[in-house]
């Protein structure tokens, strides 16, 4: 009776010991500490970035102009939803992604063994004054995470604005922005190019293949280097990884199955 | 025997009674939407067409005998054709709940008194003094009898509890509503004074709901023009709400673009809608992660709220993923509006044994009706593109063979060389839907010169080719 009323009085203390240093009702509950990073699970990309994408800030994907006929085509949803989902997986279990543009879609929130279906919000909204509405609200909401949003004819003082708001209240914002919008000025932390890659011409092995580009990264690398990767989807798992060329070799090692067929 | 320890002395408070029992008959539309109080201690409930969702007429007695000993109420149930019979068999049996065949059921009230006939004491009495004591010894009097001597109503007592005409039971008003009114003393034209005094009644209607660990669901501001129509400003909420802060963020950007016209002659907030907010802990109870949950949800609703508010609840929007192998169903949307918005990404509820059927799963997979977390459900295969085009985009297209894969094709005006095509994956709609009457597709994987992947189909009955999607 003695021991058991010990051991309550002890975990008593050890609550209010926790209660005292994570005051109810603060920001700190549902935030992580300011400078945290965001792993990207592409290795030399975080051994670049010190750890991945600063989790507190704006990050610019950008279409490539070449690869694509169409001046408004967005960055592929499936880098995004991999970089919310790696955000979402270091973040508290209640936290959401919120997605923001004029065509919701789920179809790459679904994919994969963890889908990001139950913890994302849209709000489908087309002109430029209500996305940034939007994302105002958003940044400000303590249950928030991470947003992806479409960042289309966002000027500098847009980002500028976005990137202080997310710095201040602990989000991650990614841009997704049309290669017309290459040029323009942007305070975002780090900006990247997404161009569609050509992979193997079979397509019961070939994969969705994209050759990203780091036209930016604040404080890591200089202006003039322009390091890139080869990202590769895997219809299987619906995992987006660093292409190396061993899965294919693999794939073409192994008998096909037949369903791979279809 | 009783001794005085177990007497409990409670003072008579009718007024306290006929609030309980008004409370007792809310809680019994869970059986019929049909119910009425009978004071000082009784409640009749049409049960007609309703007894079966608990299997029958036994069953719903159990159910409900058995919750209100829960309550700690002693009751006792008479189940009749008419209202009346069922007030005499509930009151003058002996059993609590009697089950009785046709014939049982006739003897069993002419056996009773004439108080089952839920008659005033003079009448009763006057009955006894000439010895019709019982409902068999009044029956066996003429009518016309009665009437003369008695009135009216005695014969329709009679015909009530005997099925010649049953009387129709109310449903139950609707409770009113919590409001706040203020009528001024003439009409106001100062924005400023509107703002001031709807700001009063919001603090104050929140106020009580909040006392009442109520919160508000739908709100509507009333404002009452002179020489013009009232201008209702409804505000819908995501969750219960009693938080000032939020309620009057959202009512007074409505209140700014509301027209004052000739003046505002009085205000009414209207509490259209409540439920009982969730019971918050003290801070001091609760862990950090249970303290998070809190926050976070509440934090979600007024994000969402303002939304909806903002850009409208049907551009607030959550997507469920639906077992079903036609691709354009495979998700739902929820808007704002719905009532299960916030239901999504709940838990589902446990899960079942091994061995044990999933009904509901079942359903969904013929009829593609009820929704599933897309980590459960199986019908969404990995290999599907990460965007989905809706509806899907037409295409020209060249093939070598008249059902073999692309080789050509020409989409949004531009043309696309294929590298490479995946063999044909093909797609049968159900012959039970009316809008894609049994058709079929097949799909194919295609690369054009680039490196993008589309997912390109020929719809049979059309003889059409589409792009239905794309790996981006």
């Amino acid at each position: 009776m003695a021991g058991s009323q010990a051991i309550s009085l002890a975990a008593l203390r050890q609550k209010l010991a926790r209660v005292g240093q994570t005051p109810v009702g603060e920001r700190s509950l549902t935030r992580q500490p300011v400078g945290r990073r965001v792993a990207t699970d592409w290795p030399p990309i975080d051994a670049l970035l010190q750890g991945g994408l600063e989790a507190h800030a704006v990050h610019e994907w950008i279409r490539a102009p070449a690869h694509s006929p169409h001046p408004a085509a967005m960055p592929p949803f499936a880098i995004l939803t991999h970089l919310a989902r790696q955000a979402l997986r270091q973040a508290s279990p209640i936290a959401q992604a919120v997605w923001v543009g004029c065509r919701p879609d789920p179809a790459a929130l679904a994919l994969g063994a963890e889908n990001l279906l139950d913890r994302s919000l849209f709000i489908a909204i087309s002109r430029r004054d209500q996305r940034l509405a939007a994302l105002d609200l958003a940044i400000r909401c303590d249950s928030i995470e991470v947003i992806i949003a479409d960042g289309q004819g966002f000027q500098l003082l847009d980002t500028q604005r976005l990137n202080l708001l997310a710095r201040a209240h602990g989000v991650m914002l990614l841009l997704a922005r049309p290669s017309r919008d290459r040029h323009e000025l942007s305070a975002a932390q780090t900006r990247w190019q997404v161009a569609t890659e050509p992979g193997e011409t079979d397509a019961a092995i070939a994969q969705p293949r994209w050759r990203i580009e780091l036209l930016r990264s604040r404080g890591v690398i200089s202006t003039e280097e322009r390091p890139n990767w080869a990202l590769e989807l895997d219809r299987e798992t619906g995992v987006v990884g660093l292409h190396t060329g061993l899965g294919a070799a693999l794939r073409e090692t192994t008998p096909k199955p037949a369903a791979a067929a279809s | 025997m009783l001794s005085p320890a177990d007497i409990v002395e409670l003072p008579d408070d009718p007024d306290d009674d006929r609030r309980r029992l008004n409370a007792l008959a809310r809680w019994s539309l869970r059986y019929t939407p049909l119910t009425q109080t009978d004071p000082p201690d009784g409640l009749t409930l049409d049960i007609s067409g309703c007894a079966h969702l608990l299997g029958g007429e036994s069953g719903l007695i159990a159910d409900l005998l058995r919750r209100l000993r829960q309550f700690g109420i002693v009751a006792r149930v008479g189940v009749g054709p008419t209202p009346g019979a069922a007030w005499a068999l509930a009151r003058f049996t002996r059993q609590r709940a009697p089950r009785l065949s046709e014939e049982e059921f006739e003897a069993a009230l002419n056996a009773m008194p004439i108080a089952a006939l839920h008659i005033d004491t003079d009448t009763e009495a006057a009955l006894c003094e000439v010895g019709l004591d019982t409902i068999a010894a009044l029956r066996a009097v003429p009518r016309d009898s009665l009437r003369q001597r008695f009135g009216a109503e005695l014969l329709w007592r009679i015909d009530e509890v005997f099925a010649v005409h049953t009387p129709r039971v109310a449903a139950l008003p609707a409770p009113e509503a919590p409001r706040v009114e203020h009528i001024f003393d003439g009409p106001i034209r100062h924005f400023e004074i509107v703002t001031h005094v709807t700001r009063d009644l919001a603090a104050r209607l929140l106020a009580s709901l909040g006392e009442q660990r109520v919160g508000v669901l739908d709100l509507c501001c009333r404002l009452t023009r002179c020489d013009d129509t009232p201008l209702d400003i409804a505000l819908a909420f995501s969750q219960p709400t009693a938080r000032f802060d939020h309620v009057w963020r959202l009512l007074y950007t409505r209140l700014e673009r509301a027209q004052l016209g000739f003046g505002v002659e009085a205000i009414t907030l209207d509490a259209r809608r409540t439920q009982a907010l969730r019971d918050a802990q003290p801070a001091f109870w609760l862990d950090v992660a249970g303290a998070m949950r809190e926050r976070g949800q509440q934090a979600l609703g007024e994000f969402v709220d303002h939304c909806r508010e903002r850009f409208g609840a049907a551009n607030v929007r959550r997507f469920r993923a639906i077992e079903t192998h036609v691709p354009e169903h495979v998700f739902q949307t929820i808007t704002a509006a719905d009532a299960h918005f916030n239901t999504i990404g709940e838990p589902q509820g446990a899960e079942p044994q091994a061995g044990q059927a999933r009904p509901a799963r079942r359903r969904s997979a013929r009829k593609g009706k009820t929704g599933a977390l897309a980590s459960e459900c199986r019908a969404i295969p990995n290999d599907r593109p990460t965007a989905m085009f809706d509806p899907p985009e037409p295409a020209q297209v060249m093939s070598v063979t008249p059902d073999g894969p692309p080789i050509w094709l020409r989409w949004r005006g531009v043309e696309c060389r294929v590298r490479g095509a995946s063999r044909a994956a093909r797609v049968r709609f159900p012959w039970w839907n009316d809008a894609l009457k049994g058709g079929g597709r097949d799909y194919y994987r295609v690369q054009d010169q680039d490196g993008r992947w589309l997912w390109v189909f020929h719809a049979h009955r059309l003889n059409t080719w589409f792009v239905h999607g794309e790996w981006a």
